[in-house]
C-alpha cells in the first residue's frame, strides 16, 4: 500500500471539515476522490501533503508515518502535488521554474557561488519536453496562458521525481479541449513514469474516464468508495449529486 | 529542443562546466569597474577638485554595500526588513570593541569579526523573524533593530552609550589626509563583496531565493526547506551590512548608536526602491543618487532634506515602482535580451521628442547653473548674478550668445514636450521650468533633474497610457510598437 490515510479528522475550532476518513491508495492506481463543493476534498489534500496537521488519525506513506511532517519532508519522500489555483513562480521563467524544483529534488540548493543558469539543464529540458513547454522556456511563466501554466505547473511537480501525484482540480478552469489535452498528458505521463495517481475532479466525464478507483467524500466524510461503476449506481452518491429529490 | 537549449546556453555566456571564471562578463564588468574607480582619486587630485569628492566616494561604495546586501534580502528574499541598520551598528561596534578595548587586536582580524559578529546576531534574530511573514516579519525585524539601537544607546559602560566610542585606533595610513589609501580599501573590499553577493544571487540557491519570494508554499512542495533558506539570506545580508558597518566606523574612527538608528534602515530602503528592487545593480545606482542628493541638498539646506526625501520616495512610489534600474529591464521582459538591447528597446519606446524633453531639461540646469555660477566665464568674475541686471548679461555679444543658446534650449524643450498629450504638456512644462528654476536657486541642480526625471516618466507612462500603466502595476510587459510611436 503506497499511500495510507487512517481514520484522519480534522476540526478548524468547531467546524469538522473531514470526518474520520479513511483511504489506500495502491501503487501504481489511478484513483479519485469526488464530491460536492466543502466535502474536504481540498483540506483532505492538504492534510497528506503536510499543509495542516490532522486533529486525529495517522497517515501513512510507503508505511512510514508522515503525520504531521513539513510539506518539504513529504515532498522528498517522493509526493509530488499540484494545487487547485496555480501555482508557479509567476516572476520567473518557465526555464526558470522547472530547474528551481530539480536543483531543489538534486539538493543543490545550498551551493552559494556557482552560477545557477547552466546548472541540471538536461534535466529541466527533458522535463519541459515531457509537459511541451520547450519552446516558452524563455517566456516569463506569468504571462502564460491558463492551461500553459497548469502544464508548467505540471512540470514544476514532477521535477522533483515523485512516486504519487495528487492533483487537486488539475482541469477547474479549462474550456473542453484545454482539458481534454490536459487530461491526455496527464495518463501519458503517469503511464510513462508508472506513477501512482490522487486526484479530485469536477468533471464527472474525466473522471469516469481516467479513475479506477472512486472515492466520494460528503460533509467531511467518506459516503461511499469502489470501481467507477458501482460508485455510479450507488443510491446514495445519486442523491447527493442530482438532488435530494432523486 | 537541441536549438532552443543551444541557444540557451549561447545566451548565458556564463560560467558553464570547463569554461574559465573569466570568461564570465560580469567579472570583467567589475574588474573594469574596479580598476577606474581605483584610479579615480588620482584624477580627482590633479584634477583639484575638491577632496570631498574622495570621501563622498568611499561613502557612496559602502553604502552600495548595504544596499545590495540589504536588497538580498527584499528584492531577491521579499523579505522587507526595517532594522537592517542593526547589523550596520553591530558590525560597527564589534569591530570599535574590539580594537578599542582589546590592545593587542589586530585591525584586519577586528575587520573580519565585524561581518562573523553580524551574521551571528542575523542567525540570533532571524531565527525569530522569519517565522512570520509579510508585515510581522518587518515589524519583528524593527523591534529587534531598535533592542540593538537601545542596547548601543544605554548601556553605558560597556558602548559608552550617547557618548559613542570614539578615539578607535586604526592604523596609521588610514589616517591620509588625501583620504586616498582609505578609498582604495574601501573600494576593493566593497567590489568584492558585491561581486560575491552577485554569485550568491546567482547560485543555485539565488534562484531558490527567488522562488520563495515568488511563491512560498508552491517552494515548500517542491522540497525547499523555506525557513532555512530563508534563514540562511538573512545571514548572508546580516553579514555584509556589518561589514559594511565596520567600514563605516573605521572611516570616521569612532561608533555611535545613531549608525544602528531605524532612520539608516528606512534610508537602505529608499536606495533600493529608488534603483529598482527586482535588479541587482540598482541599489548600488540608488545609493549613489540618493548619496549625490544629500550632498546636493543638505550641503545648502538640511532642514529640507527630510522633506524632499520624503517628496522622491511618493514619486518613485507612483513612477517608478521597479526603480530606475528596473524600469529599464522591465520595459524589456524577454530575458535573452542583454543590456544593450534592452537599453536600445527602452529608447525606441520613449519616443525621440522625450529624450528631446530630456535633453533640453538637462540644458537648461546646465545653462542657468552656469549663469548663476559666480566666477564662471559666461560673466564677469566680481558680478554677481541678476537675472535683469543689465550689468550680469555684460556685453552685447554675450548677451546675444546667451540668448540664443537659452532660446535654443527652451525650443528644445518645447519640442520634446510635444509627445505629451496635449493637456498636460503645458503643466509639465510649467513644473519643469518652475522646479528647475527653483533648484537652480537653492543651488541643488540634481535633484531638479532627478524629480524632473521622474515626473516626465511618471507622465509618460502612467497617466495617459492604460496600457503601460497596467503593465507597471501588474508587472506584465505590454510591448509598444515602436514604429507607431515615431509616427505620433
Amino acid at each position: 500500500m503506497l499511500l495510507r490515510v487512517e481514520n484522519v479528522t480534522m476540526s478548524f475550532g468547531g467546524f469538522i471539515a473531514t470526518n474520520n476518513v479513511s483511504l489506500n491508495v495502491e501503487k501504481g492506481q489511478m484513483a479519485c476522490i469526488i464530491g460536492p463543493n466543502g466535502a474536504g476534498k481540498s483540506t483532505l489534500f492538504n492534510l497528506i501533503t503536510g499543509h495542516l496537521t490532522p486533529t486525529m488519525g495517522k497517515i501513512f506513506f510507503h508505511d512510514q508515518d508522515i503525520t504531521g511532517k513539513a510539506p518539504h519532508t513529504i515532498c522528498q519522500l517522493g509526493m509530488g502535488r499540484s494545487f487547485q489555483r496555480t501555482n508557479i513562480f509567476p516572476r520567473l521563467t518557465v526555464f526558470e521554474n522547472v530547474q528551481v524544483a530539480v536543483l531543489s529534488h538534486t539538493r543543490k540548493t545550498l551551493n552559494f557561488l556557482t552560477p545557477a543558469k547552466t546548472m541540471v539543464q538536461e534535466a529541466t529540458f527533458a522535463l519541459l519536453e515531457d509537459v511541451g513547454l520547450v519552446d516558452q522556456a524563455k517566456s516569463t511563466s506569468g504571462t502564460l496562458s491558463y492551461g500553459y501554466q497548469k502544464q508548467l505547473e505540471l512540470g514544476i511537480t514532477l521535477a522533483s521525481d515523485p512516486e504519487i501525484l495528487l492533483l487537486d482540480e488539475p482541469t477547474a478552469g479549462m474550456s473542453p479541449q484545454e482539458t481534454t489535452n490536459s487530461i491526455e498528458l496527464i495518463a501519458r505521463i503517469s503511464r510513462e513514469r508508472g506513477l501512482t495517481l490522487l486526484f479530485t475532479e469536477h468533471d464527472m466525464d474525466v473522471v469516469f474516464s481516467v479513475a479506477e478507483k472512486i472515492t466520494v467524500l460528503h460533509q467531511g466524510a467518506v459516503l461511499a468508495e469502489g470501481a467507477p461503476e458501482d460508485v455510479k449506481n450507488d443510491p446514495d452518491v445519486q442523491r447527493i449529486y442530482l438532488g435530494e429529490a432523486a | 529542443m537541441a536549438t532552443s537549449q543551444d541557444s540557451l546556453q549561447d545566451t548565458a555566456g556564463a560560467v558553464g562546466k570547463g569554461q574559465s571564471a573569466f570568461r564570465d562578463p560580469v567579472l570583467w564588468g567589475f574588474l573594469v569597474a574596479l580598476v577606474l574607480f581605483f584610479w579615480t582619486p588620482e584624477l580627482i587630485i590633479y584634477m583639484e577638485w575638491a577632496d570631498f569628492w574622495i570621501i563622498f566616494l568611499t561613502e557612496a561604495f559602502i553604502w552600495s554595500l548595504f544596499a545590495v546586501a540589504f536588497n538580498l534580502l527584499m528584492g531577491y528574499g521579499g523579505l522587507i526588513s526595517f532594522g537592517q541598520a542593526a547589523y550596520l551598528g553591530i558590525g560597527g561596534y564589534t569591530a570599535g570593541l574590539l580594537l578599542k578595548y582589546l590592545v593587542w587586536m589586530n585591525f584586519y582580524v577586528a575587520l573580519v569579526a565585524a561581518p562573523i559578529g553580524g551574521a551571528l546576531a542575523a542567525l540570533v534574530i532571524g531565527y525569530f523573524c522569519i517565522r512570520r511573514t509579510h508585515i510581522y516579519f518587518a515589524i519583528l525585524t524593527l523591534a529587534f533593530g531598535h533592542i540593538v539601537y537601545l542596547i548601543a544607546f544605554k548601556w553605558y559602560d560597556f558602548t559608552g552609550g550617547d557618548n559613542g566610542l570614539i578615539g578607535i585606533p586604526v592604523p596609521e595610513w588610514i589616517k591620509d589626509p588625501t583620504f586616498v589609501s582609505y578609498y582604495k580599501f574601501v573600494l576593493v573590499i566593497c567590489m568584492v563583496s558585491i561581486y560575491l553577493l552577485w554569485r550568491i544571487v546567482n547560485s543555485p540557491f539565488g534562484k531558490t531565493l527567488t522562488a520563495i519570494r515568488e511563491n512560498e508554499v508552491r517552494a515548500d512542495f517542491v522540497g525547499i526547506n523555506v525557513q532555512r533558506h530563508k534563514l540562511y539570506a538573512f545571514m548572508i545580508a546580516g553579514a555584509f551590512s556589518a561589514l559594511a558597518g565596520a567600514l563605516i566606523m573605521i572611516n570616521e574612527r569612532s561608533v555611535y548608536p545613531d549608525l544602528a538608528h531605524w532612520t539608516q534602515s528606512t534610508q537602505v530602503l529608499l536606495m533600493s526602491l529608488l534603483g529598482g528592487v527586482y535588479t541587482f545593480f540598482g541599489p548600488v545606482v540608488g545609493a549613489f543618487l540618493l548619496l549625490t542628493m544629500d550632498a546636493d541638498i543638505t550641503q545648502n539646506y538640511p532642514e529640507i532634506w527630510q522633506l524632499f526625501l520624503g517628496g522622491t520616495l511618493v514619486l518613485i512610489l507612483f513612477a517608478l515602482p521597479g526603480g530606475i534600474v528596473g524600469f529599464i529591464q522591465e520595459r524589456d521582459e524577454n530575458a535573452a535580451d542583454d543590456m544593450a538591447t534592452r537599453m536600445a528597446k527602452l529608447m525606441a519606446q520613449f519616443s525621440r521628442k522625450s529624450w528631446y524633453f530630456f535633453g533640453g531639461a538637462v540644458s537648461f540646469t546646465v545653462f542657468f547653473s552656469i549663469l548663476q555660477t559666480p566666477d564662471s566665464w559666461w560673466i564677469s568674475e566680481d558680478w554677481d548674478f541678476e537675472l535683469l541686471s543689465l550689468i550680469t548679461w555684460g556685453i552685447l555679444p554675450r548677451t546675444i550668445l546667451q540668448l540664443v543658446v537659452g532660446a535654443a534650449i527652451l525650443w528644445w524643450l518645447l519640442r520634446g514636450i510635444q509627445s505629451f498629450q496635449a493637456m498636460h504638456r503645458w503643466l509639465l512644462l510649467a513644473f519643469t521650468v518652475l522646479s528647475l528654476a527653483l533648484h537652480i536657486y537653492l543651488e541643488t541642480p540634481l535633484s531638479g533633474l532627478l524629480l524632473v526625471f521622474l515626473w516626465a516618466v511618471y507622465s509618460f507612462y502612467c497617466l495617459f497610457e492604460p496600457d503601460t500603466r497596467q503593465a507597471f502595476s501588474g508587472g506584465i510587459e505590454v510591448v509598444k510598437d515602436a514604429a507607431q510611436e515615431a509616427a505620433e
